[in-house]
């Protein structure tokens, strides 16, 4: 299907890129149907891009690159809704939130996280039981300043 | 909203297997006991009004904002993904 959207004009989503999502997102319930798009350099943001409205797109990551202990377990309702079946591959995905004024503080919502049934393509958003923080910092405090150049050395050394 | 007074120890039922009782009054405090199949999602309201907060604040994403953010992530992270082998 062909979709303008605001942010990356118009697109050309192939059916099976076609996530459907029967609940919506909460708080989103009329919008059903949303693709991932690409990711960001490589370092595994992806936009999840609305298609019943071209203005509407959320970042997300996944969660276990923010925090690798992190632990979802998913109840039966978020199952069935997205119709898994034995063998089928799930997605977990975290949305974040950048502040347009200090996308320096952006937080990842682990609280709530997308599952995606990758196999059939089905979504829902789910709220953990477990407590999770719903900002839960991207980028750590001290990692802020002069600690940037140290990082970009590890960089090179691991390359 | 359908209102209905009930005292301790009474409940109501919704449909056929879902069952609220109020268990307990105490000062301005009431512990409602919720029995549904374990398929029913139960949430407190204000956590689902917190997630729902968050997807709004979380759409007027800019991609430009998502650039100057993949500076900053982590390197162990980034080095993982990037490195093919």
């Amino acid at each position: 299907m062909e979709m303008v959207t605001s942010r990356f004009g118009t697109l050309d989503i192939p059916d099976e890129h076609i996530l459907t999502f029967h609940s919506g997102l909460i708080g989103f319930t009329e919008h059903k149907r949303y693709s991932l798009l690409g990711d960001e350099r490589g370092m595994g943001y992806q936009w999840l891009q609305s298609l019943d409205d071209g203005n509407i797109a959320f970042v997300v990551v996944e969660p276990g690159m923010v925090k690798p202990d992190y632990h979802v377990e998913i109840q039966d309702d978020a199952l069935h809704e997205i119709e898994f079946q034995e063998g089928d591959d799930i997605v977990v995905l975290s949305i974040v939130t950048i502040p347009p004024d200090q996308p320096e503080k952006a937080t990842a919502n682990l609280q709530g996280p997308l599952v995606i049934n990758a196999t059939r393509n089905f979504g829902k958003q789910i709220i953990l039981n477990e407590s999770y923080p719903i900002r839960y910092a991207l980028i750590p405090e001290k990692s802020h300043g002069e600690h940037e150049v140290e990082k970009s050395v590890q960089t090179a050394v691991n390359t | 909203m359908l209102i209905l007074t009930r005292k301790e120890g009474e409940g109501i039922r919704l449909g056929e297997n879902i069952r609220v009782v109020l268990v307990q009054l105490k000062g301005n405090q009431v512990r409602l006991g919720i029995e549904c199949p374990n398929s029913m999602r139960v949430l407190r309201e204000e956590l689902y009004q917190a997630v729902r907060q968050e997807n709004l604040a979380a759409m007027a994403a800019d991609p430009a904002n998502v650039q100057n953010l993949t500076k900053h992530i982590l390197p162990e992270s980034s080095s993982n993904t990037s490195d093919p082998q």
